[in-house]
């Protein structure tokens, strides 16, 4: 096929006439049928948005799912601890945020100082929260009597704890613990001291 | 940015007088691309209007990333409305499109329209989709990408249905000759 043919014809083409009507007021008659842009904006932004949330939503639940095996010191631990303080309140249970971090603490006691110090932090985080958090005396007597369990807990670690600073660390939470303890009955000093020096576990 | 470019946006946004600027880039294309396929002028006018209508709505949606062509958004509407409309209406031969061009016929170029005549005789026994391929590519000079957006194929496939369209259109124009 020659180029010059298809020439000829697109100048024939190109020729078309185009009618008045076009020219003049074809514009103005398609502006009249144009709808407002806003509902389609409206509706093009809100397919991307539902989807963003989708992806988002897809992300924050392999996040969270994910962290429940972290550990202090783990990328995702801070996750697991703001995931669970947020089952938490919702379902109102007090007990079983202190227990978990508790459990970090113990489970963290062979670990390097800074994972350590992460559950430790989070610990102390977790008791103070929940202290301003609750209100009825019903939670109160439950708070107290769980953190007498922890305090049970964290002297029985130290008795089995051959590491002089990690006692001490220890002590100290345990101290931590009883303020806390001594706050919610409305006591102004900590615990008594009698009781805190027993606490502290043997020394060296 | 160019200037369609801007003018793309503005109306993306919903400016509609960027829009009508828009309009009077392409409003003559858009009519004699239909008026080729349809061979009715009132039916090309009609669709030609109803093109920038659709084309308005599906606006938000057209990405002006690299490679983009807004001719080819158009022409493919314009296609699509002209698909829906064969379905119902028969289309007449476009053999006919000689007497819709023009009225005038000087002695001198009686030749030249006669081999135009065989040249429209053999497109239109094409299949619409090659027809597309030949006005798009030989008269309105899309590019390969542009045209491939158009009716629906990979670039290279298009390559290969354009050689041979060309041929079959060769044979057929040695038919009628």
């Amino acid at each position: 096929m020659s180029d010059e043919r298809f020439k000829n014809l697109r100048r024939e083409y190109l020729e078309t006439p185009v009618p008045d009507f076009l020219i003049y007021d074809g514009w103005v008659n398609v502006r009249l049928k144009l709808t407002p842009r806003s509902y389609s904006f409206v509706r093009l932004f809100a397919g991307r948005f539902v989807m963003a949330v989708l992806i988002l939503s897809l992300i924050f639940t392999v996040a969270v799912t994910s962290s429940q095996a972290a550990a202090p010191g783990d990328f995702l631990y801070p996750v697991k601890v703001a995931s669970q303080n947020v089952y938490s309140r919702i379902s109102g249970d007090v007990k079983s945020p202190i227990e978990n971090r508790i459990q970090d603490v113990i489970d963290s006691i062979a670990e390097p100082d800074e994972n350590l110090d992460e559950a430790i932090k989070h610990y102390e985080n977790t008791i103070t929260n929940s202290k301003n958090r609750i209100r009825s005396e019903e939670l109160k007597e439950q708070f107290k009597a769980t953190l007498v369990q922890q305090e049970d807990k964290l002297k029985h670690l130290n008795e089995q704890n051959d590491s002089e600073k990690r006692r001490e660390m220890i002590s100290e939470l345990i101290d931590r613990t009883s303020e806390v303890r001594g706050e919610v009955k409305g006591e102004k000093e900590t615990g008594d001291k009698h009781e805190q020096e027993e606490t502290r576990g043997p020394r060296d | 940015m160019d200037d369609l470019t801007q003018l793309i946006i503005l109306a993306q946004e919903g400016d509609r007088d960027a829009y009508g600027k828009i309009y009077g880039v392409y409003y003559r294309r858009i009519y004699r691309y239909c008026l080729f396929n349809t061979r009715s002028r009132e039916l090309a006018q009609d669709i030609c209007q109803e093109t920038f209508v659709k084309a308005w709505k599906a606006l938000p949606a057209f990405s002006l990333k690299k490679g983009s062509s807004l001719q080819a958004f158009l022409f493919k509407i314009a296609r699509n409305l002209i698909i829906d409309i064969s379905r119902k209406k028969k289309t007449e031969s476009l053999e006919n499109y000689h007497g819709l061009v023009s009225e005038e016929d000087l002695e001198g170029q009686i030749d030249k329209r006669e081999e135009n005549k065989v040249l429209r005789r053999a497109i239109s026994e094409l299949s619409e989709k090659e027809r597309q391929i030949i006005v798009l590519h030989y008269f309105e000079e899309l590019s390969g990408a542009e045209i491939a957006k158009v009716v629906g194929m990979r670039e290279g496939a298009l390559r290969v249905r354009t050689h041979r369209t060309l041929k079959k259109l060769k044979d057929l124009i040695e038919k009628y000759v």
